[in-house]
This record gives C-alpha cells, structure tokens and sequence, in this order.
C-alpha cells in the first residue's frame, strides 16, 4: 500500500512540473559590457543594422559626438558585406555643437538635401540612435546650412529624443505605454470620490482605458477604498468620437461594502473622463443597455465627469 | 497516462490558439487591404489625427469603428514611417522603422506576429500600383478574445478533466491491482499443494496470458523433475541389475562346482576361469560407474592443458590395434593437420577409446575402421567410421543412453557394461563439444566428436 501511495505520488508531483514549463521569457538584448551600440545602413540601403564596437569614449560630450559621427563614416574592410556607412561624402557634418537642456545640434552641408527621402529618414534614425546612449545626450537636432531642418512638407523637423524612433531594438517597444493618471478612489466612508495620481502602465497593447480601469482595483494607501467590485469583468472598452463604450459583466450588480452605489459607477466614468481622449461614457452590461443599474438611473446614457461626487475635502 | 493527457490538453490549447491566430490573420489581411485601398483614393493626409483632439474627422472615426470591430488597434505610418494616426492616440510624432515596417513599405508580405496575450499583429504596405509608390504602411493589432472562450474553456476545464482522469485511472489501477492479486493467490495455493508432496498434481493452465504462460512453464519444471526422478530410478534398478548378473553367473558356477563330488582339476581350472571372468567385468561396471558418477559430480573438475590431439589418438590405436588384428579389423588413422587443444587427455582417451572399441566390437572379420582427425578455426573434429552392423534407426536414438544395448545377446558375447557410450557422451559434452550419429543397419556406423579448441570455462 505505502508503494502504491508513494508512485502516486511522483506520477502527481511529474505532472506538476510539466505544468510549470511555460513559454520561455525572451531575454533583452541590451549591449554587452564594454561595447558601445551603434546603427549602420544595410547593405541595400534600406534597413538598418545594429553593430557592437568596442569605442573608448572622451569624457567630454562634443568631443564623444565627434569619435561617434567618425565611427558612423567608416567601415572597416571586414565588414563591408555586413553593413555600409551612414555618413559619406555627401552626407558632410559641418559642426557640431551643444545647447542646453543636453541638446547637440549637428550642422550638415548642403548635400544632405540630395539624399532621397526614404535613405534619409534612415540616416537621421542612425544617427539619432548611436548618439542616445551617451550620458550628456538628451536631444538631437539637425540643421542644413544653420538653417533648421524641414521635411518634405516644408514643417520643421521637431529635435528628436530617445522616443522618436522605434527600431526592433527591445528597449523602445511599441505597444508598451506608461502614463500617469487620475484615478477617482472611494473615500474611507464610500460616499465620495478622491483623487489619486498613478502610473498606469498598458503593456502589450493593452488599451488606456482598460489600464485604468483595471487600476481602479488596486489599493492606494490608507485614505481610499478600491470603489469596484474584483470579479467585475470589462467585456468590451472602446473609444469612438470621444465617448468610451464600456460593456461590463454582471459582477456590476455585486456591492462592494461601504461603498454607495453612484460611487461605484462615477469612479469609473470621472477616471475615463479625465483622460485626454474621452469625453463621455456610455456602459452597457453583457451588451445590453440597462436604465437602472442598483440605485443608480440613467445608467444607459452618455454620462459626463460629475463634480458633484467628489469628496468634500478635495472641493 | 495523466502526464500524457495532460501534455495533449496543452498541445490541444496551443492548437486551436494557432488555428484562432490564422483565422483572425486571414481576416485582418482583409481588412487591412480595403483600408489600404481607401487610403490611396482619399489620401492619407485625411487619416491624420491632427494636434487638436476635439474634432475627429471622418476618416478617424472610420479608423476607430474598424479598430473597434476588431477590438484591437490601427496604427498609419506615412512614407516616412512617421506615424501619421493611431487610434489608441499614443505614439502619435513617432517613427517606426522596425523589420516588419521597412518590408511592408517595400511591398513585401509580412507574417503576422502575436503581441502578448491577447493580440495578432498584421502589418500590410499602402502600395499605390498604379503608381508604383510606397504610400505608407497599415499596423493592425486585433483582439484574439472571440476564441478566448473557447481556449479559457479548455484551460479551465483542463484542470477539472485532468482530474477526473486521475481519479478514473486511480479506481482501475487498484481494480487491476486487486484483480491480480487475486489471480497469483489461486496459483500460489495450487503450488503449494505440489510443493507440499502432491507430484502428480499440475497447475490449471488457464487465465490471462501472463498467467497462463507461468502454469505452463511451471508445469514444464515439474514435468522435468518427474522424468529425472523416473530415470533416476530406472537408473538404480539398472545398476542393480547390471551388478547382480555378474554375481548372480559366479554363484551359479560355485553352486554347481560345489553340487559336483569328484570333480577333476580341469573343471575347477575352467570354471575359476569363468569366476574370474566375472569378477572382472564387475569389477569393470564398478569402474565405469564410479566415472560417471565422478564426472555428474564435479563437471568443473577437467584437467584441462594443451595436448597435441594427433599424439593422443596415435597412443590409443597403438593399444587398440592388436586387439583388432586379432578380430580380423584393420584400423586405419587419417589426420588432415597437426591439432593442438585444450582438453583433459585423460577423459577425452578414455572417450575416444569406448567409441574405436565399438567400432571394433559391433564389426564382421574383414572389416575396417577409419579415424580422421581435422580441425578449422574454431573446433577439432574426430570422425570413427566402421563398416560394421550398424544402428537400427528408431534405436539411434538411445544409443547414448546408459546400459542401453541394441542387440543384448551380442553384447553379452563382446563383453561391455553398456556405459562406454555414455561416458563418451558426458566427456564430450563436459568439453562443450558435441557428438553425432549417422548409422545404417549392415552398412556401417560414423561417430562425428566436435569439441573446441579453446576450452571455455
């Protein structure tokens, strides 16, 4: 009997650890020690391609833009079928210098309108890139003949930031956001809202709104009460022409304790309408409008932000 | 089992989320081009989510419903790869010059790729063919939830399946377990009745395979131990019998001397003779007994050291063909090569003897004998023909058998204990070797001895 037992056992104990292989996390490919990233053209000239180089870096900023833009110039003759330079006869950098705030303004001679559009965004990315990394590089602006640049449109090319461009590089993801938002929190006693200022992050692609909703779910401190139910599913959310449609599941209907009913909903609609992009909030529960959620009424219309619940001492 | 269930479960999961994936990839492809299209007739200009965000155009609000119906995301890059709309209005002034977008905008196709969870991504160039121009580039993330159910179905339930599985699997383990103990309980109690004395009983071979297949094997030892025990005791009552004869004619012949009054001295001469006679053939059963008794003892007890097989041979006819010539029989020695063995000389002559005696023995005046010696790589090989009376065929069989005679009249004549063959045998076998009959009745007999020429302990 005991065999038996301890065989039943290990069979249970295998088939959790099968349970436990997952999918493998992808590891960030971020430099290795020592080596500096830098952006070359590929060889067709329509890519890009990231290189590891060993770079022994002056202290001062200018200068380390200088080593930098020398670097892009050049290839050595082992790599020639690996990538090509981003600089070259054309492309002559006039100067360089440094305005505050960590912003380089890099001056190039007029050969740089010659370039095709499609190489020169390519050739602004590079460069752009290779020169972040450096501690006293915040910003990076281009200027042909002292004059700012402009694109095709003729509008001026805004300085251009870590942000601005979005390679396949891990660090900059698309579809990863972080902002930081109000949320309207119940108050202790549940019959006001208080505000409460968070990072949301909406990984993944996830939505704003879903972000921030699934945010009203969380505790924030000893002042405020989570004003939704746990179990309460977002079906739905979606943004059109300023209103947010949200569909809820029926766990809307549960109590959450101390809490009053309006609370509960106006949590919801002051938080969404309080971002940039929305206006108004129209809920629906399992795809249905429902006039009278609980206590509330008008649960099925456009509703607005309502100061009127929020907490007196915020008023 | 429920390892291997469990791993079809999630291969089931991982499955149907690869079949959700293409369903939804094949219609956002769809979607993507009939915008494309709409973009090349209006212009993507009218797409752009201006810097003031309290009028949606037209065209935004056409991006927002499609994303909606997707529940997903539309992202427009224009020629440049700046984003020129977003309907999640986030990455607004950035550019995006990844893989996917540098293909698509040269027109390439791009497969579609699953961001986190929940999302397929499909990236579709605007390709103006009349034109040939590159216009920009569609990004579409489309929600996966639809299916979701289905999959979050499986997940949830898996668990639950799982362990009904387990439970299931547990009952029938123990119903099997049970069932067959139950099946060796019934055998054992049988084996018992036999181990207890009870020889003539046998297992019922019946049941399951494996349980059959034990009786029967079962019964096959008993059935061994039986024919051991039967031979053993025709062995004691043919020993007996074999020792008593001898006497038994001695006790006649000093009977009928002593019954006998003035018997003169040339009958007492011939009869001692024939006293004497016997004794020595008991004394010669006694011999051959005691060898086979000693060799069934201790099979690991050869002498074994290198010998030169054609000597040995040479020695034993050396000694055996007077004895022939006087009966007439030429005896005649044929080696093909020097052979050099490891084998006891003093067992392997002693077998070899008892086989060219009976060459000699079981012969008519006139006839021949031939030995032949040969070897190959691995064995030596010694061959007695004789051109004697020869071995009815249904006795050959027997022949090794000890005390077995074909012809008992004749053998009484020719003297023999009746052990030389099986004495031969054992010697032979003890080698690891074999030994072979081919006989013809009146024609002759061949004994085939193969024995290696490397002893293997």
């Amino acid at each position: 009997m005991k065999k038996k037992i301890i065989f039943f056992l290990l069979a249970l104990s295998a088939a959790l650890v099968l349970t436990g292989c997952g999918k493998k996390q992808e590891k960030s490919g971020s430099a290795t020690d020592g080596e500096y990233v830098l952006y070359y053209l590929n060889i067709d000239g329509d890519g890009l391609t990231r290189v590891e180089k060993k770079l022994d870096l002056p202290e001062d900023t200018e200068a380390a833009v200088r080593l930098i833009l020398e670097e892009l110039n050049k290839v050595d003759k082992k790599d020639e079928y690996k990538y090509t330079k981003v600089l070259n006869d054309q492309i002559l950098v006039d100067s360089i210098h440094l305005i505050e705030e960590g912003e380089v303004v890099i001056n190039f001679g007029s050969g740089y309108t010659q370039m095709n559009p499609g190489r020169e965004i390519l050739v602004r990315a590079a460069i752009v890139k290779s020169l972040m990394p450096l501690d006293g590089v915040s910003y990076v602006s281009f200027t042909i003949d002292d004059e700012p640049l402009t694109n095709e449109e003729g509008i001026v090319v805004d300085r251009m930031s870590e942000d601005t461009f979005v390679l396949d590089d891990d660090r900059s993801e698309v579809y990863n956001y972080t902002e930081t938002v109000t949320l309207y929190m119940a108050n202790k006693t549940g019959d006001g809202l208080v505000e409460v200022s968070v990072d949301v992050e909406a990984n993944d692609n996830q939505s704003l709104e879903e972000a921030v909703l699934e945010a009203l779910k969380e505790n924030y401190g000893n002042d405020t009460i989570s004003p939704i139910p746990k179990g309460l599913t977002f079906h739905r959310i979606h943004v059109l022409q300023k209103i947010c449609y949200v569909d809820l599941s029926t766990d809307i209907l549960t109590g959450v304790p101390g809490v009053d009913e309006n609370i509960k909903v106006y949590s919801m609609v002051n938080t969404l309408t309080s971002l940039s992009r929305i206006n108004q909030v129209q809920f629906t529960i399992d795809g249905e409008l429902v006039p009278k959620m609980n206590d509330v009424s008008g649960f099925d219309s456009l509703m607005s932000y309502d100061y009127y619940y929020l907490s007196e001492a915020d008023q | 089992m429920n390892i291997f269930l469990h791993g079809a479960t999630r291969r089931l999961i991982i499955a149907q989320d690869k079949k959700l994936m293409d369903q939804r990839e094949d219609y956002v492809r769809m979607q993507n081009n009939i915008l494309a299209n709409r973009i090349i007739h209006e212009g993507i200009d009218e797409f752009s989510i201006s810097g003031d965000f309290s009028e949606d155009s037209d065209m935004i609000s056409e991006l927002q419903l499609i994303a909606g119906g997707l529940e997903g995301r539309i992202i427009l890059l224009g020629s440049n790869f700046k984003v020129v709309s977003d309907t999640y209005e986030r990455n607004i002034e950035q550019y995006i010059i990844t893989e996917d977008t540098l293909k698509a905008m040269k027109g390439e196709s791009v497969r579609a790729k699953r961001v986190g969870n929940s999302y397929v991504q499909v990236v579709t160039g605007i390709i103006d063919k009349e034109r040939d121009q590159s216009k920009g580039v569609v990004i579409t993330l489309a929600s996966l939830q639809d299916g979701k159910g289905a999959i979050a179905y499986i997940k949830n339930h898996s668990v639950v399946i799982n362990g009904l599985f387990f439970v299931i699997s547990l009952i029938l383990g123990s119903l099997l377990t049970i069932f067959s103990r139950r099946c060796f309980r019934d055998i054992l109690k049988e084996m018992n009745v036999i181990a207890e004395g009870h020889q003539e009983n046998r297992l019922s071979e019946e049941g399951f395979r494996e349980f059959y297949q034990m009786a029967v094997s079962f019964n096959k030892i008993t059935d061994r131990f039986k024919e051991l025990e039967n031979s053993r005791q025709e062995f004691v009552s043919n020993v007996s019998h074999e020792l008593k004869t001898p006497i038994t004619s001695m006790k006649i012949l000093a009977d009928s001397l002593l019954m006998q009054e003035d018997v003169p001295v040339e009958i007492y001469e011939e009869f001692m003779g024939d006293i004497v006679h016997e004794i020595d053939r008991e004394n010669q059963i006694i011999t051959d007994l005691l060898d086979l008794v000693r060799m069934d003892k201790a099979s690991g007890d050869l002498n074994i050291a290198p010998a030169n097989i054609n000597d040995l041979l040479e020695q034993l006819l050396k000694r055996i063909t007077p004895i022939a010539e006087k009966q007439g029989i030429t005896i005649h020695l044929e080696t093909m090569r020097q052979v050099t063995a490891e084998v006891d000389v003093g067992k392997l002559s002693l077998a070899c003897n008892n086989i060219i005696e009976n060459a000699v023995k079981y012969n008519n005046p006139g006839g021949h004998v031939n030995v032949y010696l040969n070897a190959d790589h691995k064995f030596f090989y010694i061959r007695v023909r004789d051109d004697g009376v020869g071995i009815p065929e249904d006795c050959q069989e027997r022949i090794f058998e000890r005390f077995y005679r074909v012809d008992k009249a004749r053998s009484r004549e020719t003297g023999g204990t009746g052990l030389g063959l099986a004495i031969s045998r054992k010697v032979v076998l003890l080698h690891k070797g074999s030994i072979r009959v081919h006989s013809k009745e009146g024609e002759g007999t061949t004994f085939i001895i193969r024995i290696p020429l490397n002893y293997i302990g």
